[in-house]
């Protein structure tokens, strides 16, 4: 028995083990300490919803940011916008809140009315040296909500039209070196009919998600979504038109092929579809395949000049236990990026700086063109229910394009349902 | 009880100790047995109990995150929700789901322990790879599947058309899109229910099997006669906990489909899950998850009715 044996039992063995690694492990745990208090790091969460091309160029901004300011170090998380914004919601109740967030301007009153946004006070507009004069006025305007300022702007992004060079060209559509661009509806579909042949299609137009595209034509059809109670109007007659354009394109003109439900980035990159009207953040991911490709602004398809468009904005959400420090490493980090929106130019999108979308830089990419755009910028709707519409909508739009409910149908019923929530 | 000391024969003094030995025993077990039930129960309570109770009440408030004082509705909530079109279509999705596949759930593990009950060469081998997929995670197998269906590039749709068979995608066909998910569900949790069967198999006596083979009963008699009405506690037992299983679908259905085309394959938790976290009607979601727990507990009350019972020879 062991109690008999003389030397190192089982027992006194394991007492040795135990006090000396917890001897080990305390003395690491103070060592550990003092380092840390010698270099004050400070880890800033940072959640954003660019999942698309132009989350790859964001990825190279922050790391070029971490690179040039090695107190600061950026955790990024990028979540499709649907998913964000219920992460979102439910984190910073809970007091998990990221420290800075990238969001679009319509988001405001859901989120305010969530009590989940800080202001920018003017001490933080003084250290960041944003000034009004500095910025677009669309984008500018765009952080301000019931008369306070909930976000500062980082881009602006429009709904474009991308043309497949060497399709255009064999199609014949081709003068003085640049595609025949379409203006309007009656060209458009005439430029579709021209690339349609074979196994190549006119256009690659989206059939599932939140419907942009859809959005802009119900806008040129003079209809609206939501009216000034903040109520949905997407079974107006306009919306209806609108939808029904968008699916004969499949299904009575054949232009555009089945079973488009990712994005229209990918379709587009096959070659084998001539246009595509989607969001210019798709723009890196054809310079990065190398594509022989034209940007311009996106046609006029119903009666009035209406252009879908956004824009990025810098918000601080609300702290459960304000941190001073990490308060002003996310100052630093949002100026840093202002200061380098022609970096993030490359992701597509156009820098909110007015002073910056004058230079050379800028004026040599491609989607410079839709700063012509400018005065017919439409921004989505800043209304509360602008989140239960972007959740709904997407199973309505699959109703249509499966041919399982008509316009009609599908809009009605999508606008009831966004009626009946509570929110 | 133990008896007490008085009651017993003074002519037995070994005995005498025993008794009390046996009531201290017993006292100490029941303390060990809390003891190591006391964690589970923490968790249980913390995890299950108060959340759902709690969630109970809200569902009769019009609870909103951030909300300090909800006030109370009444069955407003479950009049929103029961008046939803949204919510009865997914509730008509979610039966469905259930009765496509419960069946399978039930007459392929079945058959699958059956046979491996026999003697087979490597049926140990046999009983792992079937219980395997039970293994993985949710996301794992429905990724998986959602590969392998897939129209352009899975491999199911290329050897198809291999066949010279044009098969329509699923994704675009409601009816299809369900019966994707309930095949991969079928892959993904027969070995369980196999478990349980041959579990329940082992415990018929080897005797009733030569008593029927004695009086002349074939194989299939002998299955009918013999191995189901003795398998009987099982299968209520792998019926009940496959319904209360099925009517909670939610991670195949969310990872292949999204409850799409349209809305024909968005389940009843999907439904608690979007109203409750994407459109944060927080109440509303809780009161439908309390519809969907009803609607569970009538169909288990159903089943504990229908086949409870022994069989005995």
């Amino acid at each position: 028995m062991a109690s008999a044996r003389r030397g190192v039992t089982r027992r006194t063995f394991l007492k040795i083990a135990g006090a000396s690694t917890a001897a080990a492990a305390g003395g690491v745990w103070r060592t550990e300490r003092r380092t840390a208090a010698a270099a004050p790091n400070v880890t800033l969460a940072f959640w954003n919803g660019l999942t698309g091309p132009d989350g790859r160029v964001m990825e190279g901004i922050v790391a070029d940011f971490m690179s040039q300011n090695r107190t600061i170090k950026i955790e990024q998380q990028q979540l499709p916008w649907t998913d964000f914004h219920t992460k979102m919601l439910t984190a910073i109740p809970a007091g998990q809140a990221p420290d800075v967030a990238i969001m679009h301007t319509y988001e405001k009153p859901r989120y305010v009315q969530s009590g989940a946004l800080t202001e920018f006070t003017d001490a933080d507009l003084a250290a960041l040296g944003f000034q009004q004069k500095d910025f677009a006025p669309r984008a500018w305007d765009g952080g301000i909500y019931q008369g306070k300022r909930y976000s500062v702007p980082l881009d602006i992004h429009a709904m474009c039209l991308y043309m497949n060079n060497t399709l255009f060209k064999a199609a014949g559509l081709w003068a003085n070196g640049k595609p025949k661009a379409p203006t309007n509806q009656a060209e458009f579909l005439a430029t579709c009919k021209a690339l349609t042949k074979g196994d190549q299609y006119g256009v690659a137009w989206l059939q599932r998600g939140v419907g942009w595209a859809f959005q802009m034509l119900l806008w040129q059809n003079g209809g609206d979504m939501f009216d000034a109670q903040g109520e949905p109007t997407l079974d107006s007659p306009a919306a209806i038109e609108a939808m029904q354009f968008i699916q004969d394109l499949n299904k009575k003109y054949h232009y555009t092929p089945e079973g488009i439900t990712g994005n229209p980035a990918e379709a587009f990159q096959t070659g084998k579809i001539g246009m595509a009207v989607h969001g210019d953040w798709l723009t890196p991911a054809f310079v990065a395949a190398n594509m022989d490709f034209t940007v311009v602004p996106a046609p006029t398809f119903f009666k009035q000049r209406a252009v879908w468009a956004g824009s990025h904005q810098f918000y601080l959400p609300v702290q459960r236990r304000p941190d001073s420090a990490k308060h002003e490493a996310a100052l630093v980090f949002i100026k840093w990026i202002s200061a380098h929106s022609l970096a993030w130019a490359q992701g597509g999108h156009i820098p909110a700086r007015s002073g910056l979308t004058a230079t050379e830089g800028f004026r040599a990419r491609k989607q410079a063109v839709l700063l012509a755009d400018g005065p017919y910028w439409h921004f989505m709707p800043a209304v509360p229910k602008i989140l239960v519409e972007e959740s709904l909508i997407p199973a309505a739009q699959e109703q249509i394009f499966l041919g399982r409910a008509t316009p009609k149908e599908a809009l009605q019923s999508l606008n009831d349902q966004i009626k009946r929530a509570r929110i | 009880m133990t008896p007490s000391v008085a009651e017993r024969p003074l002519a037995a003094p070994r005995g005498a100790v025993r008794p009390a030995l046996i009531a201290v025993r017993r006292r100490q077990e029941t303390w060990s047995a809390y003891f190591l039930l006391a964690p589970y129960i923490a968790v249980f309570l913390a995890f299950m109990v108060v959340p759902s109770t709690y969630g109970l009440y809200l569902s009769f408030t019009d609870f909103r995150l951030g909300a300090v004082h909800p006030r109370w509705t009444g069955l407003d909530n479950f009049a929103y929700v029961l008046t939803d079109p949204l919510f009865r279509t997914t509730v008509v999705n979610t039966v469905v789901f259930v009765l496509e596949s419960t069946p399978a759930l039930v007459v392929v593990p079945l058959a699958l322990a059956v046979l491996l009950n026999q003697r087979l060469p490597m049926r140990a081998f046999f009983r792992g790879a079937f219980f395997v997929p039970f293994t993985l995670s949710v996301s794992v197998v429905s990724i998986c599947w959602w590969w392998l269906l897939d129209p352009n590039f899975g491999p199911v749709y290329f050897y198809l058309k291999q066949l010279g068979l044009h098969p329509p995608a699923w994704i675009s066909s409601p009816s299809l899109a369900m019966a994707a998910v309930v095949i991969a569900t079928v892959w993904w949790t027969a070995g369980y229910n196999m478990v349980l069967f041959l579990a329940g198999l082992q415990d018929i006596p080897l005797h009733l099997y030569e008593a029927a083979r004695i009086d002349g009963a074939g194989a299939w008699r002998q299955f009918r006669s013999v191995t189901l009405p003795l398998l009987r506690p099982t299968m209520l037992f792998v019926i009940v906990i496959q319904l209360i299983a099925s009517f909670q679908v939610f991670g195949q259905v969310y990872v292949m489909t999204n409850g799409g085309p349209g809305n024909s394959t968005r389940t009843v938790i999907q439904y608690v899950y979007e109203t409750a976290f994407v459109r944060l009607q927080m109440s509303e979601g809780a009161a439908a998850a309390w519809v969907l727990f009803l609607i569970i507990l009538v169909f288990s009350l159903a089943q504990f009715k229908l086949l409870s019972g022994h069989t005995e020879y």
